[in-house]
């Protein structure tokens, strides 16, 4: 293949050679070249070379000319030989050819003979072939007519065997032939007799069709055999689901009556009736749709809701494709077999047939959803819920222009709904608990040891961790048995509505987001409730700090994340929820404060209105009281801390400065000793409105802040307050107001610990102490030195 | 533009009561109460001119002790009833009573005084760093009485230990009736002509339960002043004169101490209580389960509440927080903004469709100290005063857009 082309190439690539560069070809110094010019290649060789070289290449010359001359002379030789041996060869086959001809010319004779007695015997049996043909002929047409003669009695045989799809069969391959030759006297009491058979066949097919025992595949073949018969389709499509109806609301009947008994499970009553009259049933429907029948156990009011939908589909759903698939068949075939005209009509039938039992047997999956018992886990539910969605999907994809599909998904929806209403009230539920229990344990006597004291700080802790993690763990639970409803592997929770409406809707901001609404509420109302603790009240604000914090965020992404939540427009947002939280905690944190305070408040005001200011004596110790308010703000300090973390103290105070504040108030002290000795109203008011030049004004029920210090300050700031406006409502004698002085300096020496600003304390202790000696008739403060003394004895 | 509070100081003095010169309609007078117990203590009777927004003040020697509470008469101008503690007037005598301080001190005692007010010709100015008028003393209102009033009640109050501060008060319609509120016990006055002798008709005890004793009281103005409610703990209780029997009762209306009351003067049975939880309450007397409302303004305890005598939806509250509230509670007044400028013209509805909304209107924080009293002015419905511990008095007026959005 190749050797052609390479050769065309080259012959090619020659002709272009020569016809561009020709030139180049004619130089006639080339000895091997055609225009090789002798003269010329001569003389530019003697002209160019040496003597020397002249001789070499006249030798090189002479022996290249005596090699091809060798070469030349082997060439002639070979060509010789082979041409004798030639000569040879056609001498011998001339020889040959002549016996052959002879050989011939016989066989040329002999195929002359043959063909002529062949002939012969052709001609000789043409005759006796006609007459066979004949024959055979005039043997079928008696054969067809035998048959025509028999045929009324085989479908009366055929009927009495009932066995009608083989005599109907024979009846339609024969009706043509009838049909055309009834114009004959004999044929025509034939066709009678076969019609009066056929009416017969027909009315044994309608018995047929009317027995309810009959199932739904001899129904089927009955209307099958009498549409062939040419009844009209109309209304045997009416007969045929007008039986069927029968046959499915019987199953229906079954179902529902099953899913009743889930409903009420656990009555034992229920037991014993259901083996009876269940079991026939489901066998009979075995036996009479499902060729692959297999073993159900029989326990139907144990019956879970999984097996439940598979008996559906195994009588219901099964029944009803049947029907559909063989209504389709029958009545709904390809226009051109005829009944186009009332295809559409039968369509429409069918449609409506379908829907209303569709819609029975969705209220009966309905009725057993609802009585499915809440569960931690919706595996089987969901897996059950998904059979049935696919199931009545498929006999959508049967009938066109129908969409049981969007009902059963209503049906999972209301399912999901419930199942969500039933989390979030068990979360609600939950959480209820949860509070009673920690309200029990708070309430449970406290030892005031100090063994006890820490025992009931860590109590507190684990308390709080306790509530929180169950808190949480409870609604990832929740969560996570909810999510069996979107697992992929379920059809219905492909579907964009439905994981829209669950998801977001139900899910999130059903469960979840109501739940931490429901929380807030729920605590908010606590820390209005006027029977109140106020170490629950720390203990839900704590709460509520860490839910605002962390728990809810991380909860909520919780959620998102497994739900696959991704669009976040319309939702609650997190802030929202956070924020709730925080103004919870914030609301519960101010009532604690204001609960603590309001208890020292009274304890420091009643001290106040009940002692006799005027008639005490010199003071010599501090009074009662002040411990036990110190004692109480230790506990309280105690309990913060055991939830709360320190937060700053400004200026916070080391023991040095502190000393340097006692020389101050020492000065201070003889300031006010001096206008003692010189009783001049004006210097009284002048160090209480320096005092107020000085100090901002004191929110003394401003909110606190989230931390151990503020919410002491805030509780300090309320009793000292309380003291000072109790003071100023009493008249003291000397010794009063040195008293005062004296429970002043002791508090200020410990409470320092427990602000925020100690300016602020000192504030408030300064301005009772001015009060004090304002609201005394003979004001003259003890020595610093003294009440140092006392306040250092006791 | 509003117009600044003016402020006037009582010159060192400490000061709790105020009070409005009821009888006074023409002037707006109020009368202040000084608190020392080393001076001469004074009632102050301060005048405020609207015009020129000066204020100009009488002032009268209260030798008796300081004054705790005044109160003045509703038809008599020159008439004062004061809560006083009758403690030793001058500095000299302190050392000299010292031991026997028990006898004196802490002895809270009431007394209706007549104010000379006849000298009103003479200059006020001349006379203001004198004080050299004294209030005249009618009749004592103490029921151990020492000077010769008629006192059929022998029970002893000073043991020694009597916490609580007297109250008075006067029938909002007659000079002639008069309460007072000594411990547990309610005692009601008869004041003879001229107020020249009183005697009691009827008194009524509550149960004491601790320390709690009653504490500040209100005439109820409606169905002619048959009934006195008064703090107690934190309850209010409230008795029929004329039988001296319990009429009805706030239960717990506070968490904690009550501290004031008003009546609602325009509806019948609205009530308004302040305490110490910070909080004023607003009730029907009729369903006292829940209030009506509830206001939480004040960062301290809430000394006082005052109604509006015509329009009841301006409250004013003080507390020791320092501050004064003017609140505007529509919702819960006789006379809701709504109902009232139905009838008005549209546009001046849209007007006050803004402003006239439920809250507070202004917080006045001119104080530098615990607000014990304010009071609305008898003579002009749009002043009112407040005075502070630290003897500063401040008079304020409802801001105009206020004031204006009533008339329209």
């Amino acid at each position: 293949m190749a050797d052609p082309d390479s050769k065309k190439e080259r012959k090619r690539r020659k002709e272009l050679l020569q016809f561009y560069g020709g030139s180049t070809e004619e130089t006639p110094y080339d000895i091997n070249s055609k225009h090789f010019n002798l003269d010329m290649y001569v003389q530019k060789t003697i002209k160019e070379c040496s003597l020397k070289q002249l001789l070499e290449h006249e030798a090189g010359l002479v022996s290249e000319i005596q090699g091809l001359d060798s070469d030349c002379q082997t060439l002639v030789y070979d060509h010789y030989d082979k041409f004798i041996a030639a000569a040879d060869i056609v001498r011998k086959m001339k020889d040959g050819s002549v016996s052959m001809e002879g050989q011939i010319t016989r066989l040329q004779q002999n195929m002359a003979g043959i063909t002529a007695s062949s002939t012969t015997i052709t001609e000789a049996l043409q005759e006796r072939r006609g007459h066979l043909g004949r024959l055979l002929g005039v043997h079928g047409t008696l054969k067809k007519l035998e048959f025509l003669f028999h045929l009324p009695q085989k479908i009366d045989e055929c009927i009495a065997d009932k066995n009608f799809s083989e005599g109907v069969m024979s009846y339609v391959e024969t009706a043509e032939v009838l049909h055309r030759y009834r114009h004959l006297p004999s044929f025509t009491a034939i066709h009678q007799d076969c019609q009066a058979a056929v009416a017969r066949l027909n009315s044994a097919l309608k018995d047929q069709l009317a027995l309810k025992e009959g199932s739904a595949r001899q129904l089927t073949e009955s209307v099958d055999l009498l549409l062939q018969l040419g009844e009209p389709a109309e209304g045997l499509c009416d007969d045929f689901l007008a039986h069927a109806r029968i046959k499915l609301e019987e199953n229906l009947a079954n179902l529902s009556h099953i899913a009743e008994g889930a409903m009420g499970s656990k009555q034992d009553e229920a037991l014993p009736e259901h083996p009876e009259d269940q079991p026939d049933t489901n066998i009979s429907a075995h036996d009479t749709l499902a060729d692959d029948t297999t073993d159900i156990q029989p326990e139907l009011a144990s019956m879970d809701i999984l097996e439940f939908v598979d008996l559906c589909h195994e009588t219901f759903v099964g029944n009803l494709w049947l029907v559909i698939s063989s209504y389709k068949e029958m009545f709904l075939r390809s226009p051109e077999e005829g009944g186009s005209v009332c295809a559409g009509v039968a369509m429409e039938k069918l449609r409506v047939f379908v829907g209303e039992l569709v819609e029975q047997y969705v209220a009966v999956v309905g009725v057993r959803v609802a009585g499915e018992p809440d569960s931690a886990h919706y595996g089987a539910l969901t897996t059950a819920l998904d059979k049935f969605h696919r199931r009545l999907h498929a006999i959508t994809q049967l009938l066109p222009n129908t969409n049981f599909g969007e009902v059963a998904l209503g049906l999972v929806l209301e399912a999901g709904e419930a199942r969500c209403q039933a989390s979030l009230s068990a979360l609600k539920a939950g959480l209820a608990a949860n509070l009673a229990d920690v309200r029990h344990a708070l309430a449970a006597p406290r030892h005031p040891t100090q063994d006890g004291a820490e025992a009931a700080t860590r109590h507190l802790n684990e308390h709080l961790t306790r509530l929180v993690a169950a808190t949480a763990a409870s609604i990832k639970d929740r969560v996570t048995a909810l999510q069996a409803f979107t697992q992929p592997k379920h059809t219905f929770a492909v579907v964009a509505e439905f994981r829209r409406r669950f998801c977001r809707e139900l899910v999130r901001e059903g469960v979840v987001v109501a739940f931490f609404l429901h929380l807030t509420d729920t605590v908010l109302s606590l820390a209005h409730k006027k029977d109140k603790d106020p170490v629950l009240l720390l203990l839900l604000s704590r709460m509520c700090l860490d839910l605002h914090t962390s728990t809810v965020h991380y909860l909520l992404s919780h959620c998102d994340e497994q739900l696959q939540i991704e669009d976040k427009t319309g939702l609650t947002p997190l802030s929202s929820i956070t924020a709730g939280m925080r103004d919870a905690g914030q609301t519960l944190l101010n009532q604690y404060v204001h609960t603590q305070g309001a208890v020292i408040s009274q304890m420091l005001r009643r001290s106040v209105e009940v002692k006799d200011w005027l008639g005490c004596g010199e003071p010599r110790s501090v009074r009662r009281v002040m411990r036990t308010v110190l004692d109480d703000l230790s506990t309280i300090d105690t309990q913060v801390g055991a939830l709360y973390e320190d937060g700053n103290q400004r200026d916070r105070s080391s023991d040095s400065s502190r000393r340097t504040y006692h020389s101050v108030s020492v000065s201070r002290g003889g300031a006010r000793s001096a206008w003692s000795y010189t009783p001049s109203q004006l210097d009284n008011s002048l160090v209480a409105n320096l005092n107020k030049l000085w100090s901002e004004r004191i929110e003394i029920f401003a909110p606190v802040e989230f931390t151990r210090v503020s919410i002491l300050t805030g509780i300090v700031k309320i009793s000292l307050k309380t003291l000072l406006e109790s003071v100023r409502l009493r008249t003291l004698s000397r010794f009063g107001l040195q008293q005062v002085q004296v429970d002043v300096h002791f508090l200020r020496t410990f409470l320092w610990s427990y602000v925020a600003d100690e300016q602020v304390l000192n504030v408030l202790l300064d301005e009772v102490v001015t009060s004090a000696s304002v609201r005394c008739c003979d004001p003259e403060l003890m020595e610093q030195r003294v009440v140092e003394f006392i306040c250092e004895q006791s | 533009m509003d117009d600044a509070p003016v402020i006037y100081g009582l010159e060192d003095f400490q000061a709790r009561a105020l009070t409005a010169h009821t009888a006074e309609t023409e002037k707006i007078n109020f009368l202040v109460g000084t608190q020392s117990l080393r001076r001469v203590n004074q009632v102050q009777l301060i005048e405020f001119d609207d015009d020129t927004s000066l204020v100009s003040k009488q002032t009268f020697e209260h030798p008796a002790g300081e004054v705790w509470r005044i109160i003045s008469a509703p038809q008599s101008p020159d008439l004062i009833a004061t809560v006083y503690n009758n403690t030793p007037q001058s500095p000299d005598l302190i050392a000299t009573v010292y031991n026997n301080t028990q006898d004196y001190c802490g002895e809270f005692g009431g007394a209706v005084w007549r104010l000379p007010l006849e000298g009103t010709t003479q200059s006020l100015l001349e006379d203001n760093r004198t004080g050299g008028e004294q209030v005249e003393k009618l009749c004592s209102l103490s029921v151990n009485g020492d000077d010769g009033c008629e006192s059929n009640v022998g029970v002893g109050v000073g043991s020694g230990v009597c916490s609580q501060v007297w109250s008075v008060v006067w029938s909002p319609e007659e000079d002639s009736r008069l309460v007072t509120l000594v411990n547990n016990t309610l005692y009601y006055w008869d004041l003879q002509v001229a107020g020249k002798c009183a005697k009691v008709v009827g008194e009524v005890s509550v149960e004491s339960r601790g320390s709690v004793s009653i504490g500040v009281g209100r005439w109820y103005p409606h169905q002619l002043g048959t009934q006195v409610a008064a703090t107690h703990g934190s309850s209010v209780r409230a008795w029929d004169v004329r039988t001296m029997k319990p009429a009805w009762c706030v239960e717990a209306a506070h968490t904690q101490l009550v501290r004031d009351l008003d009546f609602n003067p325009n509806m019948q049975y609205n009530l308004a209580t302040c305490g110490d939880d910070c909080k004023t309450k607003f009730w029907d007397i009729r369903n006292t389960e829940r209030p009506l409302k509830e206001l939480c303004n004040h960062s301290h305890w809430v000394w006082s509440v005052r109604y509006n005598a015509s329009y009841d939806q301006l409250v004013l509250t003080c507390s020791s927080d320092q501050r004064v509230i003017l609140s505007n509670l529509p919702s819960i007044a006789s006379q809701p903004f709504g109902t009232m400028v139905d009838h008005e013209d549209t546009k001046e509805h849209k007007d006050n469709g803004s402003s006239g909304e439920e809250g507070v209107i202004q917080t006045y924080d001119d104080h530098e100290d615990s607000v014990y009293g304010v009071e609305w002015s008898a003579a002009d419905f749009w002043t009112f005063a407040s005075l502070s511990y630290d003897g500063r008095m401040v008079i304020n007026k409802v801001p105009r857009s206020v004031k204006y959005k009533q008339f329209l």
